[in-house]
């Protein structure tokens, strides 16, 4: 177990390192830095701490910390997913609408 | 009543020529959209006249977005008629008139290509024609031999009822899928096809896609 959580708090901080980064090449906004950060942070207390989490776990009726942040993790990433295609649409469909804006605009200079 | 062709292409480049100068002769207006070709097989400019206009996507969306592109044009310029065919010489330009008649002898809203189902067709074009037709009778009440057909033609006043929303290759479905959807009067006319690329066109992959399409279609 020592091992895996060596590696899931490296991850963490290499992560968080990302997360600054983005934040300071002004990717993220103030509040997606925050929500990123006190996710990873929140990860390495996990880890460093399972017991912390106790009072989850019994009411949840959860046996291991581990099944819980994988729970977690699981939910994060679908709703992760889920944006992203939103997003993905998003822009297909204003991407879409403009190329063809674009070329219908040679008919419009026509008339 | 002022008639239109609409060719979505990619990658034709000046291959196109010969058979925009073919249909020409059958109608008042072509309009040939490049769907994003690569900057060597794009559609020359030269070639648009007075009655042929060619409209450019500046990157690739799709034959689906290229057609309504090509159609809004053609709604544009007060075409009445409007036939939709591949640029890729696979269909016929001398085809188009029997579109036309068979539209206003009928007095229909939309005429659909069905492809002989002669030897030269691919088994696996012929199976998954077959089995998407019998979907789309069973989903949405609509009889079409060949719904993978790209040559049709229909009377402009109809494009808002089968307007599409697919960018890719089951935009030919979905025209059928709204057509039955708005009880609009179809026929269907015999067509020569020649397979030129069996690695173009709707693959089987493809297949699947319409297949899950016309599902959500039914159900949403």
């Amino acid at each position: 177990m020592i091992g895996l959580q060596i590696i899931a708090i490296l991850f963490s901080f290499w992560m968080i390192y990302f997360s600054y980064l983005h934040f300071r090449r002004g990717e993220f906004k103030k509040t997606e830095f925050i929500f990123w950060q006190l996710l990873w942070v929140g990860l390495i207390v996990i880890v460093i701490f399972p017991k912390s989490v106790n009072f989850i776990l019994k009411t949840f009726s959860i046996t291991r910390t581990f099944d819980l942040v994988v729970v977690v993790a699981m939910i994060i990433l679908f709703g992760v997913t889920f944006r992203n295609y939103v997003i993905v649409r998003r822009i297909e469909k204003r991407t879409e609408d403009f190329i063809r804006q674009s070329a219908l605009e040679k008919i419009d200079q026509m008339k | 009543m002022k008639t239109c062709v609409v060719i979505p292409v990619l990658n034709e480049g000046s291959k196109i020529a010969q058979i925009i100068e073919q249909t020409k002769k059958f109608v008042d207006l072509v309009i040939v959209v490049d769907d994003g070709s690569a900057l060597t097989k794009k559609v020359p400019m030269n070639l648009s006249d007075q009655n042929v206009i060619i409209l450019y996507h500046a990157i690739n969306l799709g034959k689906g977005a290229a057609m309504k592109t090509g159609c809004q044009a053609a709604i544009h310029q007060n075409a009445e008629i409007i036939i939709i065919m591949d640029g890729d010489g696979q269909h016929k330009s001398e085809d188009i008139p029997r579109f036309i008649s068979t539209l206003q002898k009928n007095n229909l809203d939309i005429v659909f290509g069905t492809r002989k189902k002669s030897s030269t067709m691919p088994f696996v074009m012929k199976f998954g024609n077959t089995f998407l037709s019998f979907i789309s009778s069973f989903l949405f009440g609509i009889d079409v031999a060949d719904t993978q057909c790209g040559f049709r033609a229909f009377r402009s006043s109809i494009f808002r009822k089968i307007i599409w929303n697919s960018t890719r290759y089951s935009v030919e479905t979905e025209m059928i899928m709204r057509a039955g959807k708005n009880k609009l009067k179809f026929g269907e006319i015999e067509i020569d096809t020649i397979y030129l690329n069996k690695f173009k066109g709707t693959t089987f992959i493809d297949g699947i896609r319409i297949f899950v399409n016309m599902l959500i279609w039914k159900f949403s």
